[in-house]
């Protein structure tokens, strides 16, 4: 076992050499574009990586690029979703290349990769783990003794996945939680005991007990004492929570992100590409914290702002679902309810199923999370519809079923082949097939959680997933939405993203099963989807771009009231959608509000305050009125100047000349 | 030689001395006199003594800087004789978070004082010193405090740290401070006669303001603190220097400034509590927490919010309460309390961490109470005798004398009022007795953490030829359980384990609940290796029973480990 805990040490040790590929990619798009990208780094990250990202602007009649709003993307904070870090380099190169445009008004900040070390972890690992969270040596199970059990590739097919043991024996230890999903024998679920369903199994991480407690897996790299980058903020903090880490911004990654977004002044968006959604499901309103004052989703004000940026993404995207996430921790829960800018998180890329069809009408409600939209049927010819039969089938249709099998064409076999056999590790023919006196194909939990439970209020859908039954025709879990998928995948000729259930003589637990999704399976599309994502994301931060404040100063207007005695007006204009300021900005009284400031001696101002604090200016013409009575003399001048909340500041000059300008 | 020839001579003398008297001198290595107040550099200089006259006990340690980059300090205390600080249960003890609550860094700098010139001359602190660590923080915020000191000040200004921010919110930081017009070294009030004004002056002590009813008519108008418009927007102070209170800055239930103002930019967003934190969670032994403030008499702990009563269990609320209640008689005019009952609310706060987010048992005492001038009944602080105390027993220093003065804004106005020393700072000839008492309350607290034993032993034959049952009982003598009830409820640190190493191995294990019920509670896995996450309750016992295999003649250790408390070690033999 010793063996064992440091082979896996030594593959989740990062390899100096060659592992941060985004950076590198970075830095090649930084000399492609010279003229519109430049670099910036914002700290370093725990191994030593200097944290990196891109800002976009290109030359323009606007302000300085520091002095335009600014939309900030945010990627690989949770190092599996490869597909969020692709995109984001994606989009530094279609914007740097074709949207001069678009640069000469607005400023983008990418961040392609948030989370170096964790991008190199999950790259490098071997065996690969469904793991997105920071290596802590702690005391995850409180045993006084720190990092002694961690997950351990049993079967060595590269993978640590998950194990299954049907009726499990008091001298395990373990319970039956779960059962055989009645649909597809590869899903384990929750059993429905008001239904008369029974647990049958119990699901654990792959690995030994090495302390010999009787837990699993439950204090090591990959344990519950791992710290999540993606709770790892000030906003309802989880405090106690699996993953939360001693403090709020414990590590350096999540730290350097967020002095990096105290510091800047001209962010208008922020979006964050993970893989929970928020653009979809938008955050709901009225709901506070203990406090009362801490919105569980969004201010009353902003929900008007948050449906036309939804509004915006889905006809960018066409997306019509995706899986929901609790904003408890993660950053664009900080950044909204914290800093008072609007911010998003997708996951940018969702199952086809979660997709509108061109002529689908648009669902009037957003699903919920997590539960899929209705799909259609599959096909008689699917290679799993037949399979799932066959495991279904008593013996004797199970020789008629074979006795088909054998008569089809050769291709047709091959077809059939290649699809349930996808998943084998090693590409070992026929180990998936119809099975010959095997046991029957089993089913993985959800998500990309795993391991010990989480706290309370926590994202992260229960093994099985957590959807309501759909229409019978319809997949009625996550789970069997994505088997589905899978299928469609391994039809057009990719491997399979589920590791079919094998047996295995557990030293402890005896004979078990191994199985389940390859890790980062459910969040990363085939490579050849990249270009129509990053099209997608492209039109999308267009549109929300043409939604933010645009604060235009009008005036002066000069009125003579008696000899050297003056009412001067200014006003500012929101030409742009969205207010001036978010509502919760309003609320934080956190950023220096728009600023009319008057430049003569305060002995000379007979009415008004010499700084007139506008803080939300409503959008779509909304105006901001300052006025002020004066001393001064015929023919001079009263400087005025109005400093947006979001823009260049303006200097106006008043004449003092007694007619309206 | 010589100068240990003496000090030996003082110990002896000192030692036949303490049989006689109630509270003799205890001559110490170093003098420092606690009738006055010292700038944090005269504390470090202090500091730096008492390591140097105490080198086997105090170790002066840098655990980071301000920001304004002076030194953080934290002195270890402990004797090494007796094991290493990490080892033994540890007691944190700070001051000065505000850094305008000054004797708070007097009371820690005189524990440490004391402490060490003890050590080896009274036999109560000689124990507790050889039993314990301690940890001290002089001041949490030095520049707080030197800011107190340098600058023009009033009771209350200089609390938070020094971090520019803009509280008017005009994009300008710390433009408009107070200004000490009338130079007399401290922040007055400013008044100007006004025929529409609500106020007059006392006709008996024209010192006094007085506000008059709705129906009358005044001659006075409070115009504030004294200063001026620095920058010219017609305002007066409106965005002084600072800061963040650092004492909201800290991770449990941290909230943002607009619930929780001062709370700074982030949990720990600040030097000086990152650098705490981290040396706070590198010391999982520290098991009692005092952070003094000022002021009001106060034995403070938390919740700070009455959401997270819930987090407080009803074990842990009884060793709080009975050391609270000690406390509550060995400091006259202090009142054990509950921040968010009795005090107000507070997110982020110090001791919550403490105490919530770590498990520790922590008070926060507010020094001071009026009521220690009178020494008698607690008075009206407000009235008129509060002035007999200014005039005859402070010689009026507390107090700066009205002047006229033409104000650049106002015209012709009044300044002066209490100054900085009045209110909230002990008077400097009762400060000794403060600090001695707040010491005293501390070493209490210290004395009330896990002390285990193996309390009784038994060893008696099984039911097969080799099988013997081992019944120990392990027993905490003191208030503070050796994992605290918030601890074990909210997972944080290791539970206590028991192990055994009998040759032959432990079949079974478990506890019992009294030794004359034998039916044991089953500990399942690892018999040799017990696990207890509720540790041993604060004067309480638990009793264990092992099923073990071996022969007759052989030695057996019991090792019992916490976090919280020193490892006890015993051995049985099988007969």
């Amino acid at each position: 076992m010793v063996v064992r805990r440091f082979i896996l040490a030594a593959c989740l040790t990062v390899s100096a050499a060659n592992a941060h590929q985004p950076e590198a990619r970075l830095d090649a798009l930084a000399v492609a574009h010279p003229e519109v990208v430049s670099l910036f780094t914002f700290g370093t990250s725990g191994d030593g990586v200097p944290l990196r990202g891109a800002r976009l602007a290109a030359a323009g009649e606007g302000p300085t690029p520091e002095d335009r709003p600014a939309i900030v993307i945010v990627a690989g904070l949770n190092p599996l979703h490869r597909v969020g870090m692709d995109t984001a380099l994606g989009l530094i190169d279609e914007l740097a290349s074709n949207q001069h445009e678009f640069l000469s008004k607005r400023c983008v900040y990418v961040i392609p990769c948030a989370n170096p070390d964790g991008f190199s972890r999950v790259e490098r690992a071997s065996p690969r783990m469904d793991w997105p969270r920071t290596p802590h040596t702690g005391d995850a199970d409180h045993d006084a003794r720190r990092g002694e059990d961690p997950a351990e590739d049993l079967n060595g097919d590269g993978f640590i996945t998950m194990m299954r043991l049907k009726d499990p024996s008091p001298t395990t230890g373990l319970a039956a939680e779960f059962m055989l999903d009645p649909a597809d024998g590869r899903i384990l679920k929750r059993p429905d005991t008001a239904k008369g369903e029974r647990a049958q199994y119990a699901l654990l991480i792959e690995g030994v007990d090495n302390d010999g407690d009787g837990k699993f897996n439950e204090d090591g790299p990959g344990g519950a004492g791992d710290i999540d980058p993606s709770t790892n903020f000030p906003y309802r903090w989880p405090e106690f929570a699996d993953g939360a880490g001693d403090h709020a911004l414990c590590l350096p990654e999540t730290r350097a992100l967020a002095e990096w977004f105290i510091e800047k002044r001209n962010i208008a968006a922020v979006l964050v590409f993970g893989p929970g959604d928020t653009l979809i499901n938008v955050p709901p309103t009225g709901r506070f914290d203990a406090s009362g004052q801490v919105p569980l989703g969004i201010e009353e004000g902003d929900k008007a702002a948050y449906d036309a940026v939804s509004a915006a993404f889905k006809e960018a995207t066409k997306m019509n679902a995706a899986t929901a996430l609790d904003n408890a921790g993660s950053l664009q829960g900080w950044v909204y309810a914290h800093l008072g800018i609007l911010s998003f998180q997708t996951p940018v890329w969702v199952r086809p199923d979660q997709i509108a069809k061109a002529d689908e009408a648009r669902p009037a409600e957003t699903p919920p999370a997590n539960e899929p939209t209705p799909a259609e049927t599959p096909a008689a010819d699917d290679p799993r519809a037949r399979l799932r039969a066959f495991q279904n089938a008593t013996p004797a249709e199970r020789e008629r079923m074979m006795a088909e099998f054998e008569a089809m064409p050769a291709a047709e076999r091959e077809r059939i082949m290649a699809a349930v056999r996808g998943g084998q590790p090693g590409g070992q023919p026929g180990a998936g097939a119809p099975p010959s006196g095997g046991p029957p194909a089993g089913g993985p939990p959800g998500g990309g959680r795993r391991g010990g439970g989480r706290g309370p209020g926590r994202g992260g859908s229960a093994p099985g997933g957590g959807a309501s039954a759909g229409p019978t025709a319809a997949p009625a879990t996550d789970d069997e939405a994505w088997l589905k998928y899978d299928a469609e995948r391994v039809a057009a000729g990719d491997e399979s993203g589920f590791i079919l259930w094998t047996p295995f003589t557990h030293p402890q637990l005896g004979e078990i099963e191994i199985g389940g999704w390859k890790p980062g399976f459910k969040h990363n599309p085939p490579a050849d989807e990249l270009p129509r994502l990053v099209a997608e994301q492209t039109a999308f931060l267009k549109s929300l771009s043409t939604k933010f404040p645009n604060l235009t100063p009008q005036g002066p207007w000069v009125e003579r009231l008696g000899p050297s005695l003056w009412r001067i007006t200014v006003r500012v204009v929101n030409e742009g959608t969205q207010p001036s300021m978010p509502s919760l900005a309003v609320k934080a009284r956190r950023t220096t509000p728009t600023l009319v400031t008057i430049g003569v001696p305060i002995e000379r101002i007979i009415s008004g305050e010499k700084i007139a604090r506008h803080w939300a200016i409503a959008g779509s013409g909304g105006v901001a009125e300052t006025s002020w009575v004066i001393t001064g003399a015929e023919g001079s001048t009263a400087p005025i100047s109005v400093r947006p909340s979001l823009g260049a500041p303006v200097t106006l000059n008043a004449r003092l000349d007694g007619g309206a300008k | 030689m010589n100068s240990l020839f003496q000090s030996t001579i003082r110990c002896v003398v000192a030692a036949c001395a303490a049989s006689a008297i109630a509270q003799p001198h205890i001559p110490g290595k170093v003098e420092i006199p606690f009738n006055r107040y010292y700038t944090y550099v005269e504390l470090e200089g202090h500091l730096r003594a008492i390591a140097a006259a105490y080198p086997n006990l105090v170790t002066l340690t840098e655990i980071g800087q301000s920001l304004e980059g002076r030194s953080l300090w934290v002195a270890i205390v402990n004797n090494p004789a007796t094991g290493p600080d990490s080892s033994k249960p540890a007691m944190w003890i700070d001051g000065n978070v505000h850094g305008n609550e000054i004797q708070s860094a007097e009371a820690v700098l005189y524990s440490l004082w004391y402490l060490t010139k003890a050590h080896g001359v009274n036999p109560d602190l000689t124990r507790l010193l050889d039993e314990c660590s301690f940890y001290m923080m002089v001041s949490q915020n030095p520049d707080g405090r030197e800011a107190w000191f340098r600058d023009v000040q009033n009771s209350s200004s200089s609390r938070s740290n020094r971090r520019p921010v803009d509280n008017d919110r005009d994009g300008l930081f710390d433009e408009d401070g107070p200004d000490d017009l009338d130079g007399d070294g401290s922040i007055t009030q400013m008044w100007k006669q006004d025929p529409s004004g609500r106020f007059i002056r006392d006709r008996s002590d024209p010192r006094v303001f007085i506000r008059v009813a709705d129906t009358e008519k005044g001659e006075w108008t409070s115009l504030g603190s004294e200063g001026l418009d620095n920058d010219g927007d017609g305002q007066i102070n409106e965005d002084g220097p600072g800061g963040d209170d650092m004492n909201r800055n800290w991770p449990s239930d941290w909230q943002p400034d607009y619930v929780q103002g001062g709370a700074g930019l982030f949990p720990l967003s600040n030097p000086e509590p990152r650098a705490i934190a981290a040396f706070i969670l590198a010391h999982p032994n520290i098991a009692a927490v005092q952070s003094y403030h000022n002021s009001g008499g106060m034995i403070l702990r938390g919740p700070g919010a009455a959401y997270r009563e819930g987090t407080y269990p009803q074990g842990d609320i009884r060793a709080y309460d009975e050391i609270a209640r000690v406390g509550e008689e060995l400091l006259p005019y202090y009142k054990s309390m509950v921040i968010y009952r009795d005090l107000y609310t507070v997110h982020g706060g110090f001791v919550n961490w403490t105490a919530e987010g770590l498990g520790i048992f922590s008070f926060t005492n507010e020094m001071w109470h009026q009521g220690k001038y009178f020494q008698r009944e607690a008075p009206d602080a407000d009235g008129k005798r509060m002035w007999t105390f200014r005039d005859k027993l402070e010689f009026g220093q507390t107090f700066t004398p009205y002047k006229e003065f033409n104000h650049p804004q106002h015209g012709a106005v009044l300044i002066g009022g209490l100054n900085k020393w009045s209110s909230r700072v002990t008077p400097t000839f009762m400060l000794e007795e403060e600090c001695h008492r707040n010491f005293a309350f501390t070493m209490f607290h210290a004395a009330e953490t896990p002390r285990l034993s193996f309390a009784r032993t038994e060893v008696a034959r099984g039911t097969g030829p080799d099988s013997w049952i081992i019944t120990t009982e392990i027993r905490n003598d003191k208030l503070i359980p050796s994992r605290s009830g918030i601890a074990r409820q909210r997972g944080i640190g290791s539970a206590d384990v028991l192990t055994l190493s009998p040759p032959g191995g432990v079949a079974a294990a478990g506890t019992l609940s009294s030794w004359t019920n034998p039916r044991m509670d089953d500990v399942r896995r690892e018999p040799a290796r017990v696990q207890l996450p509720g540790g041993i309750p604060g004067r309480g016992s638990v009793i264990f029973r092992f099923y073990v295999t071996g022969n007759p003649g052989d030695t057996i250790t019991l090792e019992y480990t916490s976090q919280k408390a020193r490892t006890i070690r015993s051995t049985v033999q099988l007969r």
